[in-house]
């Protein structure tokens, strides 16, 4: 069964489209406010020292620390590490996530905009607006 | 310090300033006291414009080169059934580049400056892209102004009001609408659709506060409520685990990993409850979205530049 999984990915890897970045530029966004900062730090030390060691256990894209990095970015460090909770407790895949392949992985994109749309308004067109279709 | 590598450039000045015609020096040296009329100076850079150069370009698919031939004939001839048309099919082109934005821009311009009698289809081919773009609150507004304005667009107006409508979640106000339409340039689709949106059954949706309030209070039985059973048994696992954890730690009196654990316990227990709301959205937009795909491709409606200064409509996958 696993066997027959990892040989339709790799088949089907070329023809998946590839991960776009998503999200808003959080690199280059300030963070304003303790908290915020706080939560970027710690999540910024997982992804620069354990998660390189640990190798890549997220099936989503973006994975789950950058998620809850976006998620933070937006919502405030408490609803963004909520949000990161919630990401990490269904992280399993599912057939309404549209896949895409990035770094010979086969993902599922999950951007933020996908769950916080009924509750977060953005402008209309806007850049952050990528929705999985 | 000589000036000899000029030389060339002022050679090539000499040569190509204007010769300015003798003046006669009185009334007496004139040939004639009437002067002849000038013919209109040519334009220095601007290659001749052809209209019909940009139209071989959009129905090869090329409508970016399109796009920019079609403003480039717009601003030349400035004026005129040509350049009106130009504008429109420039703005024709940005939607076929998906361009609704920009177009809805170009639209919201263009409008300003072409003919006043077509500035009813500016308008309509404005709220056209709005609605394309999904800003439906800006779509509609234009859309009940161009209906005040005498036209041709009557029809189409109506029939794009009541897809706004049921994009906004409102079919009762379609069917209205599409009723108007009997007999009209529309009226046989108009009547179909609103056949199809009399028999819409309600959707199986789920309240998301439901959904929340049984994860509070059992985590995971919202996600079940909702139909996504693996998230269901995660939660409840998870949960389950770490709040045993978090009591046993408590019993033995360990403070600090108490605390460690109890503040871990609260994410995941806040997430969970997030999860089963988030959820509960995710189906019923996922419901939804299927349910207007479907009746989209039976019943949207198209609008393309047709011949000349008009819209031809069409109505589903025509």
């Amino acid at each position: 069964m696993v066997l027959t999984l990892m040989v339709g990915a790799a088949l089907a890897a070329p023809t998946l489209p590839p991960c776009a970045p998503t999200g808003p530029g959080v690199e280059r966004e300030p963070m304003v406010g303790t908290g915020r900062w706080t939560a970027r730090l710690a999540l910024r030390t997982y992804q620069l020292l354990i998660s390189p060691a640990d190798g890549r256990g997220c099936a989503f894209f973006p994975s789950c620390s950058t998620y809850t990095r976006q998620a933070v970015h937006w919502h405030g460090p408490l609803l963004g590490l909520v949000m990161g909770f919630e990401r990490i407790q269904r992280n399993h895949a599912g057939w309404h996530y549209s896949p895409c392949r990035q770094d010979g992985y086969v993902l599922l994109r999950d951007p933020v905009s996908d769950n916080d749309w009924w509750f977060r308004r953005r402008p209309v067109g806007s850049a952050d607006t990528q929705e999985t279709p | 310090m000589t000036l000899w590598w000029a030389l060339p450039a002022l050679v090539a000045a000499e040569q190509l300033a204007p010769v300015a015609d003798p003046a006669p020096r009185d009334s007496a040296e004139a040939p004639s006291a009437v002067p002849e009329p000038q013919a209109e100076p040519e334009p220095v850079h601007a290659p001749p414009v052809d209209a019909a150069f940009p139209d071989d370009l959009y129905a090869r698919g090329w409508y970016d080169a399109a796009w920019l031939e079609y403003e480039r004939v717009a601003h030349t001839l400035g004026q005129g059934a040509d350049a009106d048309r130009a504008r429109l099919m420039a703005g024709a082109s940005l939607w076929a580049m998906g361009r609704d934005a920009d177009a809805a821009d170009h639209f919201s311009v263009m409008g300003e400056r072409v003919d006043p009698a077509l500035g009813p289809l500016f308008q309509l081919c404005e709220a056209e892209s709005r609605y394309q773009l999904g800003d439906l609150a800006d779509a509609e507004r234009k859309l009940e102004a161009v209906l005040l304005e005498p036209g041709a667009y009557g029809a189409q107006v109506t029939y794009r009001l009541a897809w706004v409508d049921l994009r906004q979640g409102d079919p009762d106000a379609a069917v209205v609408r599409l009723d108007t339409l009997a007999g009209g340039p529309l009226g046989d689709p108009a009547e179909g659709f609103a056949e199809e949106l009399r028999g819409w059954e309600p959707l199986p949706t789920r309240n998301p506060r439901a959904a929340g309030v049984l994860s509070a209070l059992v985590p995971g039985a919202g996600q079940l409520y909702v139909g996504e059973r693996r998230d269901a048994l995660t939660a409840f696992l998870i949960n389950g685990v770490l709040l045993g954890t978090t009591a046993a730690l408590l019993w033995r009196q360990n403070w600090y990993a108490a605390g460690a654990s109890g503040l871990t316990t609260a994410g995941f227990y806040a997430g969970n409850i997030f999860s089963a709301v988030n959820a509960a959205h995710r189906r019923n937009r996922r419901l939804e979205r299927a349910r207007m795909a479907q009746v989209s491709a039976d019943w949207e409606l198209t609008l393309t530049p047709g011949e000349g200064l008009a819209l031809e409509a069409a109505v589903g996958d025509e």
